[in-house]
């Protein structure tokens, strides 16, 4: 009983950030269509006069109504909100360690694999030799091990 | 925002931490595993029979599923248990002089903190149960 009565209370706030949004899109666009209106068009009557001069703008504001509350009910699975922010660190980290080049400074730093700092900065000086052929000049870059 | 409430993100910035951390070199040794091989102790290749490569490969797998399941917060507890006692013998081989030593020692026990405390209340499964996460 406490749980239904605590949702009921929660949707009383998502509504009305839903129909505030709709209506701030139908101000922008010049409408006349007043809260209660707009209140009746959300029952199901929204998109039964595509005659009418605000129709488009009906359109736009029951789509904005509709993915409003798709976005807050998802936030009310807050693990849900929780787990894919939990796979969005993951896939940066997969991305920064992609982003690292595969010759150069070797596993140097920190971690369960990692090497040590001396080795590193060891790996990571390079020699470069450069020759010009036929005004095309080439850079040989060698990692030193 | 009281700092109550505050400390019931502690265990949520720890788990994401450490999921960013294991994520990091686990994608790594899959992407460039040649890259890891030389990092590999002896000891670790006649003990299990595979050779360097494998025994990256195979790390690299490891840390990336536990990784994700830390990320969704999936059997932190066991998974955070498992991690600690593997980074507790890389950074041991490394021992506590060397700097990479002391730091994946580090790691180690930050990931048996997350074990001591299990499932956050973000976590999807199990259940939290500890008292710290109902407030």
């Amino acid at each position: 009983m406490r749980g239904k009565s605590c949702s009921a209370v929660r949707e009383i706030p998502s509504q009305t950030s839903s129909l505030s949004a709709a209506m701030a899109l139908t101000t922008i666009h010049g409408s006349s269509i007043g809260q209660d209106q707009l209140q009746d068009r959300s029952r199901g009557n929204l998109l039964t006069d595509p005659n009418s001069p605000s129709s488009h703008t009906d359109r736009v504001a029951f789509l904005l109504l509709q993915v409003t509350n798709g976005i807050i009910n998802i936030m009310k699975q807050n693990k849900i909100m929780f787990a894919i922010l939990g796979l969005v660190v993951f896939g940066l980290a997969v991305w920064a360690a992609s982003m690292r080049e595969p010759m150069g400074a070797g596993p140097g730093g920190a971690g369960p694999m990692g090497n040590s700092s001396s080795t590193q900065s060891m790996a990571s000086s390079s020699v470069q030799t450069s020759s010009t052929n036929g005004g095309i000049s080439i850079t040989i870059e060698t990692p030193a091990r | 925002m009281n700092s109550q409430k505050l400390s019931s993100y502690a265990p949520l910035v720890l788990r994401f931490t450490l999921v960013a951390v294991y994520a990091w070199f686990g994608s790594s040794q899959l992407m460039n595993p040649e890259m890891w091989t030389r990092v590999v102790p002896d000891w670790a290749i006649t003990t299990s029979g595979f050779d360097a490569l494998m025994i990256i490969k195979m790390n690299g797998v490891f840390e990336v599923v536990a990784s994700i399941l830390l990320a969704l917060g999936i059997a932190v507890r066991y998974v955070s248990v498992l991690l600690f006692l593997h980074l507790l013998v890389i950074g041991g081989n490394f021992g506590v002089t060397n700097p990479t030593g002391i730091r994946d020692l580090g790691l180690s026990f930050a990931t048996l903190a997350l074990a001591l405390f299990g499932q956050d209340k973000w976590s999807l499964y199990p259940k939290a149960t500890n008292d710290a996460v109902s407030q």
